[in-house]
């Protein structure tokens, strides 16, 4: 087991530096003087060359880079451009957002998606089960900012019955979240179902169901607790795309999540804004997954003996 | 091939058409204004209604066809192209330079595609070019490790080993050899990954990072027709519905195409094949 932790941790550790490099290269691979695009095209010969020492642009490269990983993991991200703000403290202010409509959709997705995944399999080849197929099917392949769009026609202007733009009100996050979660959702629901038609093939569900144990008791003692193990690691890993996927989610609703920051951003070239949100949003999208993965091995003692 | 994979590539089929004879079966100029007709609702003259600047929402749903198309195609033909050289030279060449190669391709492929796609964007800026590399970039990884894995499988196989008792040079091996014996899994997944392109390249453009208006992208369509929606439902509904039947469409098709061509997977169908968007 700590093999597999370290050897996972390390791998983790390798993705986040290169990370770091590929977040810092980006703005130095923007055609022309970083100077220039962080003063602004009227800025004087003096501004320029105060920036480029503020930044430390005179110096080599590596060290440039030594400096802002250094920095960076003392959680110094930077001053924003266009607000001469602490990057980090933007990050942290807008994070609460994203993080409630994405622990909210996750949560949503599980449970329909586990809940149909096993009415699926149970009606195996019966209506219930092409109805919940396609659904999925439709959440997986209807993109997110359509969807949302949709939502908010339907039940905010049409129907009237909850908010449209904005977070102002706990009802301001019922759409924001269905819409986020769906994608999961349907891909949850079809990994259940096909993990749960592998499981009650198998000899230990025939056995229990020779024993005489009831039908539900088969269903959710045995198949559903061996199914679910490779069920749950799905569920993790689709947390960290859900944190990305806010990007677009929070665009539709007007929400001023981190995924927003990091697109306005962009729109103002606002570079040290831009490369805090997006280290921000891949940290803790490698370190979800590095966490699901080593959750997965506590859970089922045979990934780490065949790692 | 199923009926839905059929069905499918019937509905891919009749898009196409429409992109490609877009100028003439539209009824409009889709860039041109008019501004004593805006916010029409839907009607004989204008199918889909009109948007803000009166432009007719049904010709720049046609003439986006186009774009949308353009964009997936061109974008996955590029990463199809650079990808199998990576994966082709990654696994014929082998040592640490394979090895380093493919932890690349994990790290890029573990990314959600919608960040790569924006990090592109950052450094080369917007417009369709633009989206189309970065729609590639991200596209990359996975047809490198795809074919770098039936490679390694093919090279071991016995006529590989007579091609090369023969004294063939590594191009003839490669390419005589190895890559016709990889196109099946390619084929498929050049397939699916095109409504992954179509997704990612319009949900950059409805960011307001990918194509620029006036030009009728979906993805730019439906970012205006979100300021639109309480005016003209219409102008939201449209090019997220015309995204949405395509991406299903290439899912299903490819899906279809692989139960067709590659029996070893039918077992998966329903399987986690999880979106990247």
């Amino acid at each position: 087991m700590l093999r597999y932790l370290s050897r996972r941790l390390l791998e983790a550790a390798l993705a986040l530096l290169f990370t770091s490099i590929l977040v810092f290269s980006m703005v130095h691979m923007i055609p022309g003087d970083p100077a220039l695009l962080v003063a602004g095209l009227e800025a004087g010969p003096e501004v320029l060359e105060r920036i480029r020492r503020d930044l430390g642009l005179d110096r080599p490269l590596p060290i440039q880079y030594g400096s802002f990983l250094w920095n960076a993991l003392q959680g110094d991200l930077g001053i924003s451009i266009r607000t001469g703000l602490p990057v980090m403290r933007e990050i942290l202010h807008r994070f609460p957002y994203t993080l409630i409509i994405g622990l909210g959709a996750i949560v949503l997705a599980t449970a329909m998606g586990i809940g149909s995944g096993i009415l699926a399999a149970m009606r195996h080849n019966r209506l219930g089960d092409a109805l919940v197929m396609v659904a999925a099917l439709l959440a997986v392949s209807t993109p997110s900012y359509w969807m949302g769009l949709m939502m908010m026609l339907t039940f905010s202007l049409t129907l009237g019955w909850l908010p449209s733009i904005g977070i102002a009100t706990p009802a301001h996050y019922v759409l924001p979240i269905l819409t986020l979660g769906a994608q999961s959702g349907g891909i949850i629901s079809r990994m259940t179902r096909s993990a749960m038609l592998d499981v009650v093939g198998q000899d230990f569900v025939r056995a229990a169901r020779a024993r005489g144990e009831r039908e539900a008791s088969v269903i959710l003692r045995h198949a559903l607790k061996n199914a679910l193990i490779p069920v749950l690691s799905i569920v993790g890993l689709r947390f960290g795309n859900l944190i990305a996927g806010a990007v677009l989610v929070e665009s539709v609703f007007a929400i001023p999540g981190v995924g927003r920051l990091l697109v306005d951003a962009v729109l103002w070239r606002d570079y040290p804004m831009i490369q805090g949100t997006m280290l921000f949003v891949a940290a803790l999208f490698i370190l979800v997954n590095a966490a699901t993965d080593l959750l997965y091995a506590v859970v089922d003692p045979r990934i780490r003996v065949a790692a | 091939m199923s009926k839905a994979a059929c069905a499918s590539a019937l509905v891919i089929a009749v898009i196409g058409a429409l992109a490609l004879f877009a100028p003439a079966i539209a009824p409009y100029d889709p860039l041109e204004q008019d501004l004593a007709n805006n916010y029409a609702g839907p009607s004989l003259e204008h199918p889909f209604g009109t948007d803000d600047l009166g432009r007719d929402i049904w010709s720049r749903i046609l003439f986006g066809a186009r774009i949308s198309l353009g964009i997936a195609f061109a974008s996955v033909g590029f990463a199809l192209l650079a990808g199998t050289l990576v994966g082709l030279f990654s696994a014929y060449h082998g040592g640490v330079l394979d090895a380093a190669l493919m932890r690349l391709m994990d790290v890029l492929l573990a990314f959600p595609g919608i960040l790569l796609g924006i990090a592109v964007v950052v450094v080369l800026g917007n417009g369709v070019a633009n989206t189309i590399i970065a729609v590639a970039v991200m596209s990359i990884p996975t047809f490198a490790r795809l074919v770098r894995g039936s490679a390694l499988s093919i090279l071991e196989r016995d006529h590989v080993a007579a091609s090369r008792a023969l004294g063939a040079s590594a191009v003839r091996v490669i390419f005589g050899q190895v890559l016709p014996n990889a196109l099946t899994p390619l084929v498929v997944a050049s397939t699916l990954q095109l409504g992954t392109a179509i997704l990612i390249a319009s949900g950059l453009s409805f960011l307001g990072l990918g194509v620029q208006p006036p030009y009728p992208e979906w993805g730019a369509m439906l970012s205006k027709g979100r300021e639109l929606v309480r005016a003209t439902p219409m102008a939201a509904f449209a090019p997220g519905f015309f995204i949405t039947v395509l991406v299903l469409s290439f899912s299903l098709l490819g899906d279809g195409l692989r139960d067709a061509l590659d029996p070893k997977h039918r077992r998966l169908r329903f399987g986690p094949r999880a979106g990247r968007a």
